[in-house]
Formats: structure tokens, C-alpha cells, sequence
């Protein structure tokens, strides 16, 4: 009774504290395991099996999700995970084709395999590199958001689900864009300068403060020293 | 989301990661060994706990609102039917007559004269949008300025509807306003509710009259005065005086009978003086008409029912109308 009590505080714990989340998954990385093996009928692979995953992240929902009145934490996580297979599954069997490398590429011409048109290996430095370089960007990205307070969780938490939202929080940014200075006061200051924001852009004022350490994020990756997050960023261009 | 969607992974954790889409979104997906920096183009996003929440209450506010629609549906076809449809007509007859159109609500739908007074009491009258009393007063009132109505007049009323009960309670309704409205009036006029003489049959009496009708009449002996205790004293046994005679092989037959005014099918004769008919019977003695000697059931004469209850329908005679042979 007092260790299903003290696993109902980790649970409320690990709600708002992502490391705590962390820590309680590890601890039961065996009922994840346990969970995985049922529906696979053997024992998961660590990096290979993709229904691994999709169970931890079904546990970490089911965090997310428990309140005390649903009954005991791990009989509700089990029932979570059940749901997010069944799901995972079906949509697997919408997507599942199978291509060989070793077919041709056209039909009429058979030497030539789709293998042969695979990057060279060579290429593996120059993609190194790259990565490289996108973590170190990546890094001081987060140290920058730090410095807000804000962690890539936290955005992800608070950034915009619905497109509406999503498009007003865009007009932000742009009107950013467009007047640099606003920006260079967000780095000062850090803090959003809300009302010249809402004024230019339309959008309104509680929309941006309900969103703000999304657009905190979104408004710095758009500062000087981040070209490789904002080459990704394409469809904002 | 955009076609060709990138997700670059900025945030790793045991359960998740947190991915930035080409699109500027951050999304948390399940993490199935990505490192910080990698590039992928598909995902499994979280689900967060308020979202499947919001989904669920959207399909309950969606059943909702379809099971609203059905519901005011229904109830506008109900009250269409209760405003608009016909349900009834009241017939009016002063002497101009009138039938009047109602909804179940009791709504005047239309107005017709029956006959050319009906007809002239209705000109120029509007009953849109009037309820049956107003309309039935408003009638009565344009009857008496017509001089169609005077003291001592009648006014017959008369409701056919789907629904007898119905009828019946829009008569006494308006039996009762026009009571009301005639006494403010201070006139004298007789009102009658109910079907009328010419009033055209209902539908439920016709049925009745179409069923197959079975009417039985019992046929007595039609002699004498005596009792029918006499009677049943007096009666010969069935194997002598029966037209019914049974024979050892256990068939009946029936001879044919002589011509007889009264109905062939009597059983036996009766005898002396007993008779199934009371005294009011047209074959009674007392009756003049029988007496003449006309008919069948004379007491002395030419009647096969002798008064001395000897049974003419003897085996010895030969003249017997219900001969063996």
C-alpha cells in the first residue's frame, strides 16, 4: 500500500519535473519491457525494436495523464500502452511497403539497382560534420533558452497544437522579422516586447503571453548565429 | 502540416524527444535512438492528456448536437401536425350551414359554407389566425346581424374527428362558449351538439355494418293458448310425430313438406292447444285475422293443428304433409 502511495508521488512528481519523469521511467524500465515483450512475444531490443519506444513514450503519457481517482498508476499505464500499439499498428499497416534496394530502378533497365543510387559512403564525413556542427548550434540554442529559463521540453509543452494559433504566433515572428530591433530588445531585455509585437503583427495580446516560451524560442532561432536551425526552418521562410 | 515536413531532434530523453519541424513547431515523439542533431521524416508524436480530452468531449458535443437536431426535428413535425395539419371539422348548422376545419390545437384551418346561406354567411369573413371559439362566436354573431338567427332559434353542432374523445370535447367546448357568448347577448336560442340526422357516416359505423351479420330467430310452436309446460307434456314422442324420423340404419330422413304459409322447418306438431305465441301473436286465436281461416295456425278448420291435440301429422293419415314414404 505505502509503495503504490509513494509511486502515486513520483507520478505527480514526474508530471511537472521532466528529469524526475526520467528517473521513474528508468526505474521501471522492467514492467516497459515486460509490457513491449507481450505484444512482440519475445524480448525487445534496445534501438531496434520501434515498439520499445512507442511504449516508453505511452508510459511517459501515462504520466502525463494519471490522476488518483483511475486506480492503481501501473494497471492504468498498462491499458495506455495497450491502446497506443493498437494505434501504432494500424497506422504501421496503412504505411507498410516494403522496397528492395536490390530491384531496379526502372524497369526497362535492369543492371541498374537502386542500391547503386544510395550516397556514397564517402559522404559519411561531410554528414558528421554537419551534425557536428548542427549539435554544437543546437547547444547554445538551449544555453540561450536557459537563459529564459525555458528548456526545449518546456516549448515543446507550450508551443501552439491548434493551426490558428499556430498562424497568429507566426504573424508574430514575421513582424520580428521585419523589424530587427525588436528582436535585438528581446535579447536584452528577454522579454517579449508584447506590445509593439501585438500592434504590428495583429495578434493578440493574451495569445502571445499564453505562448511565450514557444516564442521566446521561435523569435531567438531567428537571431544572428543560428543558420543551420533556421535552414531547416524552410517552410518559415 | 506541409508535405515534406523535416524534423531535426534538439532534446533527448529515455521516453521522448523533442523534435523542431520544418513547419517551426516543437513536438515531443517517441524516441527510438535518436541522438540531438539528427534529421528524420517521421514521427510518433505525444499525445497530450488535455488533447485526447478535447477529442473525446468534441465527439460527445458532436453526438450532442445531432441528437439536438433529431430532437427538434421531431418536435417541429409533431407541431406542425398539432398547428397546421387538419384534425377535425365542426359542422354548423343554423341554417345557413358551415363546416369548419381544425388542427388538433383547435386552430381554424379553413371555412366552407355547405349550402348557399352557408355560403353568404361566410363573405367576406376572414377566421385566419383565429382560434375555434372566436370563429364559432364571430359566426353566430354575423348569423343573428344576417337575421339567419333570432330568440328562440337553434344552432346544431357537430364535430367529426379522427379521435371520438376529441370530438366530443371540442363540442362541449363550444357548447359552452357559445352559451357563454349568447348569454352576453341576452338571447334565447337552443343548441344542440351531437350527429345530426343527414350528419354523413362515420367511418367506424360503416365498418361495423360491413361485418357479416348473423341473426337468429327461434321458431316456436305457433297454437293454442296453452302453456309451454303443456306443451312439453303433451308432446308426442319424437319417433311418432316427428318429421325427423329415425330409422335402424341411423339416417334421418327428411320428407318433403306439404305447402305450408308458416316456415317449413317446424319440428313437430304441436298439440291441443299450446302455443309458443303469447297472446299478442298475429297467430293467435283472439286475432281476427286469424281467424278467418287463412292462416296455418287456425284452432278448428282447415289448420293441421288440431285443437284436440291429435297431431295431423299422424303415420295412419295419408294425407299427411311429413309422409314417411
Amino acid at each position: 500500500m505505502d509503495g503504490e502511495h509513494d509511486l502515486v508521488e513520483q507520478v505527480y512528481t514526474a508530471k511537472k519535473d521532466t528529469e524526475a519523469a526520467d528517473s521513474l521511467i528508468r526505474r521501471y524500465m522492467g514492467f516497459i519491457r515486460a509490457e513491449t515483450a507481450k505484444y512482440l512475444h519475445r524480448a525487445p531490443v534496445e534501438g531496434q525494436d520501434e515498439e520499445l519506444s512507442i511504449v516508453m513514450l505511452a508510459f511517459y503519457e501515462a504520466i502525463l495523464g494519471y490522476e488518483k481517482n483511475r486506480g492503481a498508476f501501473l494497471s492504468y499505464a498498462s491499458r495506455g500502452i495497450r491502446s497506443r500499439l493498437i494505434d501504432y499498428y494500424r497506422k504501421e499497416r496503412k504505411h507498410k511497403k516494403v522496397i528492395s534496394l536490390y530491384e531496379p530502378v526502372q524497369e526497362e533497365d535492369s543492371e541498374t539497382m537502386k542500391i547503386d543510387h544510395l550516397e556514397h559512403p564517402d559522404n559519411e564525413i561531410e554528414k558528421s560534420h554537419h551534425r557536428a556542427a548542427t549539435q554544437d548550434e543546437i547547444r547554445e540554442f538551449e544555453k540561450q533558452l536557459a537563459e529564459f529559463g525555458i528548456s526545449f521540453s518546456d516549448v515543446a509543452d507550450n508551443c501552439p497544437r491548434q493551426e490558428r494559433t499556430l498562424q497568429a504566433c507566426r504573424r508574430v515572428l514575421t513582424a520580428a522579422r521585419e523589424h530587427p530591433e525588436l528582436l535585438d530588445e528581446l535579447i536584452r531585455t528577454k522579454k517579449i516586447p508584447a506590445a509593439a509585437l501585438s500592434d504590428i503583427s495583429g495578434t493578440d495580446k493574451k495569445t502571445m503571453e499564453r505562448h511565450r516560451k514557444y516564442l521566446v524560442a521561435i523569435l531567438l532561432a531567428f537571431t544572428n548565429g543560428y543558420e543551420i536551425i533556421r535552414g531547416h526552418l524552410y517552410h518559415l521562410s | 502540416m506541409e508535405k515534406n515536413t523535416t524534423y531535426l531532434v534538439v532534446e533527448t530523453h529515455s521516453a521522448y524527444a523533442v523534435v523542431l519541424d520544418s513547419g517551426g513547431r516543437f513536438i515531443k515523439t517517441a524516441n527510438p535512438g535518436y541522438t540531438v542533431g539528427d534529421t528524420t521524416d517521421r514521427i510518433v508524436p505525444l499525445i497530450y492528456p488535455q488533447d485526447r480530452k478535447h477529442k473525446r468531449n468534441a465527439v460527445i458535443r458532436l453526438a450532442a448536437s445531432l441528437a439536438a437536431c433529431i430532437c427538434l426535428c421531431a418536435f417541429g413535425i409533431f407541431e406542425y401536425q398539432y398547428m397546421f395539419a387538419e384534425y377535425g371539422n365542426v359542422h354548423m348548422q343554423i341554417n345557413p350551414e358551415v363546416e369548419i376545419s381544425l388542427s388538433r390545437s383547435g386552430r381554424v384551418l379553413d371555412v366552407e359554407g355547405e349550402n348557399a346561406d352557408g355560403n353568404a354567411l361566410l363573405e367576406n369573413y376572414d377566421y385566419k389566425g383565429k382560434d375555434k371559439e372566436t370563429v364559432v362566436d364571430e359566426l353566430t354573431d354575423r348569423a343573428i346581424e344576417q337575421d339567419y338567427l333570432a330568440e328562440g332559434g337553434q344552432i346544431s353542432l357537430f364535430v367529426d374527428a379522427r379521435s371520438s374523445s376529441w370530438a366530443s370535447r371540442v363540442e362541449q367546448e363550444l357548447l359552452d362558449e357559445l352559451n357563454r357568448h349568447l348569454q352576453d347577448h341576452d338571447i334565447v336560442v337552443e343548441i344542440t351538439v351531437g350527429s345530426p340526422a343527414g350528419a354523413p357516416e362515420t367511418d367506424e359505423s360503416l365498418q361495423i355494418l360491413d361485418e357479416p351479420q348473423k341473426v337468429t330467430i327461434p321458431i316456436r310452436p305457433a297454437d293454442g293458448e296453452d302453456s309451454e309446460d303443456d306443451a312439453k307434456a303433451d308432446a308426442p314422442a319424437p319417433s311418432d310425430d316427428s318429421p325427423y324420423e329415425s330409422r335402424d340404419d341411423g339416417m334421418t330422413d327428411y320428407a318433403e313438406p306439404a305447402a305450408s304459409p308458416s316456415s317449413p322447418a317446424v319440428p313437430s306438431a304441436p298439440t291441443g292447444n299450446d302455443s309458443g305465441y303469447d297472446s299478442g301473436s298475429p297467430y293467435n286465436d283472439d286475432n281476427s285475422e286469424s281467424n278467418s281461416g287463412d292462416s296455418a295456425y287456425e284452432s278448428v278448420g282447415n289448420s293441421p293443428y288440431e285443437e284436440n291435440g291429435d297431431s295431423s301429422y299422424d303415420d295412419s293419415e295419408s294425407s299427411s304433409s311429413y309422409d314417411d314414404d
